[in-house]
């Protein structure tokens, strides 16, 4: 089981870097569908099975489908590919680099609860959604759905 | 199950999401980027919800997909509407808002 994880952790790390740095923005797609897909695998680790399985149905059903449905839209000829160019690499990648080195920094200086002291038998339950305080706003949420696909209907059609 | 290197792996993905955002020149690439960065977000608040024993992170985490899809929805039909305007896709070819 943990050497399913680790090969789980690198393949998000490594698919996530070659998003960024892929020139095709259509591979550059699929490998986000693949960072993706390994993060929603890692909730499972965590013992999220709803979340899971949630973020493979709507991200890698639906927003990776989405994204590439877009890029055939948006380009000139079916022939041509959409080359991403990459503006001032050197300093935003330097940008970056600091970035991550200081929130390591920070990270590092966390303690964690060690995983024995965990709570052994804590789970999130889909039910707790519609029994909670939260139910209010998990309605409004659709709602805010709702409006945001009339939206883009209303700015996407040819009229 | 590791917490300590899925908290680094999020920190990974959201530095190289950062760096996608401020270096891709197409409009597309930019709104791939920021996707990296809502995901390592979102998986930050499962890890914290696991430390913690609490189902609050595990909320945040179904809000923040649900909010992240209505975004990208209307991102994408603003860069189709912007192709069909202006034949481009390219964010630096546009500047129409400029003064």
């Amino acid at each position: 089981m943990k050497f399913i994880f680790w090969i789980i952790f690198v393949i998000t790390g490594i698919s996530g870097l070659m998003t960024v740095t892929t020139k095709d923005l259509f591979r550059s797609a699929l490998y986000l569908g693949v960072t993706l897909l390994g993060t929603g695998l890692l909730y499972l680790f965590l013992g999220f099975d709803f979340v899971g399985w949630v973020q493979v149905l709507v991200y890698v059903g639906g927003v990776v489908l989405l994204i590439i449905f877009t890029i055939m839209l948006a380009r000139e000829s079916v022939m041509k590919p959409i080359v991403n160019t990459v503006r001032n690499p050197f300093i935003n990648g330097l940008f970056a680099l600091l970035i991550f080195l200081l929130l390591m920094l920070v990270a590092k200086n966390i303690y964690f609860v060690p995983e024995e002291e965990l709570e052994k038998d804590y789970n999130f339950l889909p039910s707790l959604i519609f029994q909670s305080k939260y139910v209010l706003s998990f309605e409004v949420l659709s709602v805010l759905l709702l409006i945001a696909f009339i939206g883009a209907i209303l700015i996407a059609r040819r009229d | 199950m590791e917490l300590k290197p899925l908290f680094y792996l999020s920190i990974f993905l959201f530095s190289l999401g950062l760096y996608g955002a401020l270096s891709r020149r197409n409009a597309l690439g930019i709104l791939i980027a920021l996707e990296l960065i809502f995901n390592s977000a979102n998986l930050n608040f499962g890890i914290f919800s696991k430390v913690w024993a609490n189902p609050l992170g595990v909320m945040t985490i179904i809000f923040g997909i649900a909010l992240t899809a209505a975004e990208l929805v209307l991102g994408f039909a603003i860069v189709i509407l912007l192709f069909r305007l202006r034949k481009t896709s390219n964010a630096d070819e546009v500047s129409i808002l400029k003064g």
